[in-house]
């Protein structure tokens, strides 16, 4: 008789009714196989003893608690435009001026070519609520709106899109049913801030802000985003009892700049982080990212999300995924556009073989 | 609000489903976080979402999740953990000189210990990964094979794969 592969002789340890006499009398007489067997036997306890351990489980208890948190008003779901709108936030808070030698000339400075996930707890999230807003710290005032127009085809989007907007080559079937294509205009927006604003801030709210620096008072901060195309395919948002976002979103946009005239960017990075609401850890993890000319923040809430870093299309992304292996995205930058692919019900394996197929 | 009660209140099956699968989820999510309060926790997360949509409700999508999010918790925690260690170790070194050993460094190093063994889970390949978390909660190979969408007759050879690389990766660990 042969020898019996790895495999099997795994398998005989676990499940030995799944094998034949013969096959049983083979494993014990051979020499060859018991040694194979051996070294299988000790990776296996191993192993068992690296997993061992039970818990305890009241179902009953734990129903109960479900029922409280399905029946709870509902918590915003994170999508992909809202990561990237967060992102944003982020960049336009923190990205601004290298060094305070460049304080008075008009310098784009931010153009995202890595994407770097900051791990954000609920109490982080809590402690943000209490941050104040841009509106109580300054003026935003939108030089170009943004205008959006649908297409049906992909080719009539493809030939306002002012830029090679690339789609997957083939998309599962259970999105494959709709389609929809849009394409934005550019858009430029201008932020200013006001010790004024944050003065009166603080004497309505009777809470204290760190003292605004002389120069930071009347610095501007100019965000241009570029023109983008997005398709959409399936069902976007799924019916109001279930919060599976089921269809597949791709985003892509010519890279977004900030530039900035006024304050250094130490100066307004202190101020920032000095913030109320800003937790110790937020603020740490917002200063160890250095390069913030190149490096665009995303937060992760880590109680429900998972990020990293991962090769796509070629170049390196951030792959963020839901904790439950369902729902995924994934973004990047290649050749001066920021892609986002996100996918509702799909795995991380799925999103990245459909990043991977662009064309 | 009005949806998610009418759901749970809607007899399609949900409440024997969690009532047969609670523990064994529970199982499956505390062998990877060692701990009964974040297993609890992955279940709760896994239960939500099967109760809000009726097509996650199979097993054995069920048990994957269980295993990618107790994963995930992990990784994301070990994060944190090394960004606090590095934090409190700068601080440490300010407050009392370089190479000093303050109580906050040390509880933090007997934290580290707890997950070593779970660091060398995490450096395995995440199919290798879930295949051993399922196996080590009681699977049978075909349950594992259904869940992670394989032929049963593939589990023996992947496992004996992912054990091997397991022991490596812990021998790391400990030199």
């Amino acid at each position: 008789m042969k020898h019996i592969d790895e495999g099997d002789l795994r398998r005989l340890m676990d499940e030995p009714g799944e094998f034949s006499g013969a096959q049983h009398e083979h494993a014990a007489s051979c020499p060859q196989c018991a040694g194979v067997a051996a070294q299988l036997r000790e990776n296996a306890q191993l192993a068992a003893a690296a997993f061992e351990g039970a818990a305890h489980a009241d179902p009953s208890r734990a129903r109960a608690r479900l029922a409280r948190e399905l029946a709870a008003p509902r918590r915003a779901r994170w999508y992909f435009p809202a990561a990237v709108t967060a992102a944003a936030a982020f960049a336009l808070a923190l990205a601004f001026t290298p060094l305070g030698g460049y304080a008075s000339a008009f310098l784009t400075l931010f153009q995202p070519r890595e994407f770097v996930p900051i791990d954000i707890t609920q109490a982080d999230v809590r402690r943000l609520s209490v941050a104040p807003q841009a509106d109580q710290l300054g003026t935003l005032a939108v030089i170009r709106r943004q205008t959006r127009t649908a297409f049906s085809t992909l080719e009539a989007a493809r030939a306002h899109a002012g830029f090679d907007a690339r789609v997957p080559s083939h998309v599962p079937t259970s999105v494959a049913s709709s389609r929809t294509f849009t394409v934005a205009t550019p858009g430029e927006y201008v932020y200013t801030f006001s010790a004024s604003k944050a003065r009166a801030f603080e004497s309505r709210s009777h809470r204290r802000l760190p003292p605004m620096p002389p120069g930071l008072n009347g610095t501007t901060v100019r965000v241009r985003v570029g023109q983008a195309f997005v398709a959409q395919y399936g069902t976007n948002r799924n019916a109001k009892d279930d919060d599976m976002h089921e269809g597949l979103t791709l985003v892509e946009m010519q890279i977004p700049t900030v530039s900035s005239r006024g304050a250094s960017f130490q100066e307004l990075e202190r101020y920032m982080l000095a913030l109320p609401g800003i937790s110790p850890d937020l603020a740490m993890q917002l200063r160890a990212l250095g390069d913030l000319q190149n490096r665009m923040p995303v937060p992760v809430n880590i109680s429900k999300q998972s990020a990293q870093s991962v090769t796509v299309d070629g170049v390196q992304g951030l792959a963020i995924g839901d904790n439950t292996g369902l729902g995924a995205g994934v973004m990047w930058q290649k050749g001066g556009i920021v892609y986002g692919l996100m996918g509702g019900a799909m795995t991380m394996d799925q999103v990245l073989a459909l990043a991977n197929d662009l064309h | 609000m009005v949806a998610a009660t009418t759901l749970i209140d809607r007899d399609d099956g949900f409440e024997r489903f969690f009532h047969d699968e609670y523990a064994r989820v529970v199982s499956i999510a505390y062998r990877i976080t060692r701990d009964r309060a974040e297993a609890e926790d992955v279940a709760q997360e896994v239960f939500a979402r099967a109760a809000r949509s009726p097509r996650l409700r199979g097993k054995g999508l069920l048990y994957t999740a269980a295993v990618r999010s107790a994963l995930n918790l992990v990784r994301s925690k070990r994060r944190r953990l090394v960004r606090e260690t590095r934090r409190v170790r700068l601080e440490s070194a300010l407050e009392h000189g370089a190479g000093a050993q303050s109580d906050p460094q040390l509880v933090l190093e007997r934290r580290i210990d707890v997950q070593r063994v779970r660091s060398a889970l995490l450096r395995l390949p995440q199919r290798d990964a879930e295949l051993l978390a399922l196996r080590y909660s009681g699977l049978s190979y075909r349950e594992i094979a259904s869940a992670l969408n394989l032929d049963a007759a593939q589990i023996g050879t992947r496992l004996a794969r992912a054990e091997r690389a397991l022991k490596k990766e812990m021998d790391r660990e400990t030199h």
